[in-house]
């Protein structure tokens, strides 16, 4: 089925991509590798994959938060859950529209859409309209709503995808045959489109699962809604703060904190997570394939 | 212009006595008590039992003065992008400043109130507690911040890993200055070659001993400044001084000499952690009694410390006493609720302990000598209340230390600030608004070359006359002559 | 009649819009009120409405150093570099992963590209430093001194960080860009290369004359966005990586790195506001230019 030159090329991608891999794969080890390393030969030696002398005191500093960590895991994960599947309902519903040559002010949307990429407010606007209109402030909509949930990128992203990719004669087709739109948004638009979707998904799962503004500004008295990286955001400035204000003795306790290690530490906990979750996205590409394929 | 400094406990006991018979009166319907909202900073412990601390500090304001208090514990990670936020709807009604931006960034921009009537009605306390000291937070005319009582005066020291002063025969009381700094560093680089001296360079920890009032500026931007030694009120440009030259010969030699640790323009840690994990001998910083800063740093790393100071005249200047600022939103509906507890937070001992160390038996235990300690299997990490927070409350001098501090740790503070010698712009604050646009192309200049420069990283000389020449195209001589200005014009009402 | 029949067709669609759209005129457009900012002089009590102008003092801070010329040469430049050589990468690698028989190895590979996207760039940086930090630094220890050559002071030097910032951002932004156009390469109609397979075109042929003709809507639309940003900089990527270093500071510094270094100690509203209003309106109209462009040669492909 396949000529030679394929398979040479086909071994070649092999080859090239695998050392791809290797090159993104050696931070990982080096984060690895420094989160064990003792506090005493960081500072000496700095970060390196061959520690000198071996010390978990870094997960032992986190090991005292460690019911805080799993709880905000579980934050973490609803949030990102239901903060994707709303994104991704609203944002295909946008982006369908769009895609439709013959829509009267198509461009006028497009461009309304457009125009929110390149200007933004400020802070201190949003702010004040999340939490004194919408009253979102100390609630777990806190981390949905805020900035996240639409964003004009993946709207244009999808728009082009379904422009390229979705035959204009089988949408018509369709018509002609007395389908609804919204029936042929969800039955022949979107089975054809898994890649993208998965695509625009996965993105949107990252920028939720990465956030910590939200938290961060929107979470004041309930913190035990904080995700993940507002936690571990709050526990590395926790431990520069100690080791910065020791010299000025504001903090007069007993606090031996490893500040080095632990921002190593909290980097391998917060990316973990998304290595285990990242090939439930990785099937929606390949279901795109198999159904892309039956009409043409 | 040296000025008598209140015995301040003494001051407290007596205005703690006095104030509540003039504002009780209302006090006994404690069901009306004005509730206000006020933030209290964590680092590390997420003081879970900050509930049970706020109906003990409530049932003290709630019957004395007629105010509940509510804390709003917000973490060090979020306090400056919170607060700045919390300050657009008046969610808060009294916040201390700390870490955020300069009181009078706050002044400028309309987000906190003018406090001078709300001190002479209700903070008699405070103004007996600080005396001439609340004159630092006055801006424009008008008093906006209250600071905290502090140890004011911020004596250069260094603070040295003991074990090794012993071992070499280095006596503490023999350091003075950065001469003799510099023969202890190369017997004890003799001693442990592979050992650093001095952890880094980049927080203008060197600075300290030139003695200059910074007359509002932070960190090593210095746009102008007044040198002490000199005693007038005459601005000059802190970098072309003989003193700061002088300074940088000291530093690039010890660069030379390799006596800093590896890349420390780079370094990824506080100094404290070098020397705690024996990377480095010593690290320069501020303290008012180098004896008692070594004491306390010692509970911090776990091992003995000397402090030496390196200068000879203990300086306070408005920007040492205004560190921590205490004020009050414009948008709070509550101004004369939190004045009132912020005034019994000055002069109420019992409140100034509560929030500071927690309830008696709950989080700490008496000990004989009038020190506290953690009460039974509690440490700084498992406690309800934070241990180590006090400072971040008006007056932590009112309050029983911790062991193992000694008994009268607090009274060497206020004892120190008795000896401070105050610079003559002590009082005065500069306003920036003028010339915000210098001062931020200034910054900028100062973050290209001040390190490099310092370290001697590379042609000290010819960086040198760079620097100060792009300091002048950046504007600092408008700023100079804007703080000169600023400063004759409050001389001349004084 | 025949507009309201135009009408009643697409009302479905426009319906399906009304969610995002009035998502985004909350969420976006209304807090754009907050641009006026940038010609105010913010007061907490007046708000921002009620906050008195200013004109155009705000932009001065800007203007005020004699680099000012250099930050927008810096800005402008890096987002220049970045933008030809991500699409290059970012496509090249789309195509390598869609050729890779190995289900395995492209699972695996998909996911091991993406892992530093994932890190922050103040994690990045400390990796960073243990590549290139003068003593310790391996780059320095482990390949330049077993080749006899002394130790670069890499963070001192700033010729070399056009390079090593260009590598570090390749680097961590090349497997998420290369999602999108491996979804769009594998959303392509299979017919169209099993018909030139069948005409015995072979693997190069393939790719340059189906796959990446397929790809230029994508292409030109994920240019045009980013051509958007042209005068924004990754804070993280110019402050942190190089660790804040002063002697690096010709070849790092840009716009936003200028603003946060400038306005850090006052933290003013007015002038960080005027600086991305700035920043803005200037990626606007470098964004409206290039849009007419593509319009009048490919108009399908316009973003608007």
């Amino acid at each position: 089925m396949y000529s030679k030159s394929e398979k040479r090329f086909s071994q070649a991608a092999a080859v090239v991509m695998l050392l791809l891999s290797l090159v993104c794969i050696f931070p990982v080890v080096l984060l690895v590798m420094s989160s064990v390393t003792s506090e005493t030969a960081l500072l000496k030696n700095g970060y390196s994959i061959f520690p000198e002398e071996f010390g978990f005191e870094a997960y032992q500093y986190l090991w005292f938060s460690r019911s805080k960590i799993l709880r905000a895991y579980g934050m973490t994960l609803a949030s990102t859950a239901v903060g994707t599947s709303l994104s991704i309902t609203i944002t295909t519903l946008l982006a369908y529209p769009l895609s439709r040559k013959k829509l009267p002010g198509r461009n006028f949307f497009a461009f309304f859409v457009f125009f929110t990429m390149l200007f933004q407010g400020g802070l201190i606007p949003s702010y004040m309209m999340w939490t004194q209109t919408f009253h979102i402030k100390d609630s777990f909509w806190a981390l949905i709503f805020p900035s996240l949930l639409l964003s004009g990128f993946a709207v244009i992203m999808m728009r082009t995808y379904f422009s390229t990719n979705i035959p204009e004669h089988i949408v018509e087709a369709a018509m002609i045959d007395g389908a609804s739109e919204l029936k042929i948004l969800t039955r022949i638009v979107v089975p054809m489109s898994k890649p993208i979707l998965s695509t625009v998904g996965l993105m949107t799962a990252l920028a939720y699962w990465n956030d910590w503004m939200n938290g961060l500004y929107y979470l004041t008295k309930r913190t035990e809604l904080y995700t993940i990286q507002n936690l571990l955001n709050r526990l590395i400035t926790s431990a520069d703060f100690l080791s910065n204000n020791q010299a000025n003795s504001m903090i007069a306790a007993n606090i031996q904190v490893p500040s080095v290690g632990v921002r190593m530490a909290i980097a391998v906990i917060a990316i973990i997570p998304i290595l285990v979750i990242y090939p439930f996205f990785q099937k929606g590409f390949v279901k795109g394939i198999v159904i892309g394929g039956v009409k043409g | 212009m040296k000025r008598k400094f209140k015995k301040m406990a003494g001051a407290a006991v007596v205005t703690g006595m006095l104030l509540p018979a003039a504002v009780c009166g209302s006090g006994a319907k404690a069901a009306e008590a004005e509730k206000i909202v006020v933030p209290y900073m964590l680092t590390m412990n997420a003081a879970e039992e900050k509930d049970m601390v706020q109906e003990a500090i409530n049932q003290i304001t709630e019957e004395k003065i007629g105010v509940e208090v509510e804390l709003l514990c917000i973490d060090f990670a979020s306090w400056s992008d919170q607060l700045n936020l919390l300050l657009t709807d008046g969610s808060v009604d009294l916040f201390n400043c700390c870490f955020m931006s300069p009181v009078s960034t706050y002044v400028d921009s309309g987000a906190i109130a003018s406090l001078d009537e709300l001190l002479d009605t209700y903070g008699t306390g405070i103004k007996e507690c600080l005396g001439e000291y609340l004159e630092s937070g006055r801006f424009d005319g008008n008093i906006y911040g209250v600071p905290k009582v502090d140890a004011y005066s911020n004596r250069p020291c260094v603070v040295m890993d003991a074990e090794i002063c012993d071992e070499l025969g280095i006596v503490p009381d023999d350091i003075h200055n950065f001469d003799d700094l510099t023969e202890v560093a190369h017997k004890v680089k003799e001693a442990h070659p592979e050992l650093a001296i001095f952890p880094t360079g980049t927080n203008g920890d060197f600075l300290g001993p030139i003695g200059f009032d910074p007359l509002g500026t932070a960190g090593n931007n210095i746009f102008g400044g007044l040198i002490l030694a000199d005693n007038n009120l005459e601005v000059v440009n802190v970098f072309e001084t003989q003193q700061f030259e002088k300074m940088l010969e000291y530093t690039n030699t010890w660069m030379k000499e390799g006596l800093f640790v590896n890349d420390p323009m780079n370094s990824q840690d506080g100094a404290v952690a070098y020397v705690s994990n024996r990377q480095a001998f010593c690290y320069l910083g501020g303290g008012f009694d180098p004896a008692v800063a070594a004491e306390v740093q010692q509970n911090n790393c776990g091992m003995r410390l000397y402090g030496s100071e390196l200068a000879d005249v203990n300086y306070a200047t408005t920007d040492s006493v205004s560190g921590m600022m205490w004020c009050i939103p414009a948008l709070s509906e509550h101004q004369e609720a939190a004045m009132k507890f912020l005034n019994e937070l000055y002069v109420n001992a019992d409140l100034a302990n509560l929030v500071c160390s927690g309830i008696e038996g709950v989080h700490y235990v008496k000990n004989e000598d009038g020190t506290i300690d953690f009460a039974e299997g509690l440490d700084a990490f498992n406690t309800g209340w934070p241990s180590g927070m006090g400072t971040f409350w008006p007056n932590i001098t009112i309050t029983m230390p911790w062991a193992p501090n000694p008994p009268a740790y607090y009274q060497s503070w206020i004892d120190s600030n008795e000896k401070a010698t105050l610079s003559p712009a002590m009082g005065f604050t500069f306003n920036p608004a003028n010339v915000t646009d210098e001062i931020a192309a200034c910054t900028n200049v100062v973050s290209q070359y001040y390190n490099t420069i310092v370290l001697g990283l590379d042609d000290t000389e010819s960086l040198l006359e760079q620097f100060r020449e792009e300091l002048h195209d950046a504007g600092i001589d408008a700023i100079i002559e804007e703080k000169q200005a600023q400063l004759d014009a409050w001389a001349a009402e004084k | 009649m025949a507009n309201m029949k135009r009408i009643k067709r697409f009302l479905p669609l426009y319906l399906m819009m009304v969610p995002g759209l009035v998502y985004l005129v909350v969420n976006n457009y209304i807090p754009l009120a907050g641009l006026q900012l940038a010609f105010k002089k913010f007061k907490y009590t007046a708000g921002i409405w009620g906050s008195p102008w200013v004109g155009f003092k705000n932009f001065a801070f800007l203007f005020k150093t004699k680099d000012a010329w250099m930050l927008f040469r810096n800005t402008i430049g890096y987002n220049l570099v970045f933008l030809v050589l991500n699409i290059i990468l970012a496509v090249a690698v789309a195509i390598l992963m869609n050729e890779i028989r190995s289900a395995w190895l492209r699972q695996v590979s998909q996911t091991v590209i993406l892992i530093p996207f994932l890190l922050s760039y103040v994690v990045i940086s400390y990796i960073v430093y243990a590549m290139f930090g003068q003593s310790n630094g391996m780059v320095n220890n482990s390949i330049l001194k077993p080749l006899g050559v002394e130790g670069i002071s890499w963070y001192t030097k700033p010729e070399y960080w056009p390079v090593i910032l260009t590598m570090v951002q390749a680097w961590k932004s090349f497997g998420y860009n290369s999602i999108i156009y491996y979804a769009t390469i594998i959303g392509f109609d299979r017919t169209l290369y099993e018909a030139a397979a069948v005409d015995g075109a072979g693997v190069w042929k393939r790719i340059v004359s189906i796959t990446l003709p397929l790809l230029k809507p994508t292409v030109i639309t994920l240019t045009l966005m980013s051509i958007g940003r042209m005068f924004y900089s990754d804070f993280g990527l110019f402050f942190q990586v190089p660790m804040n270093s002063g002697m690096l500071q010709k070849a790092t510094t840009t716009i936003d790195t200028y603003v946060y270094r400038g306005l850090m100690e006052t933290n003013d509203i007015g002038r960080a506001a005027a600086a991305g209003f700035l920043q803005s309106v200037l990626g606007f109209v470098t964004v409206l230019a290039a849009n007419m462009f593509v319009r009048r040669v490919e108009s399908d492909n316009a973003l608007f």
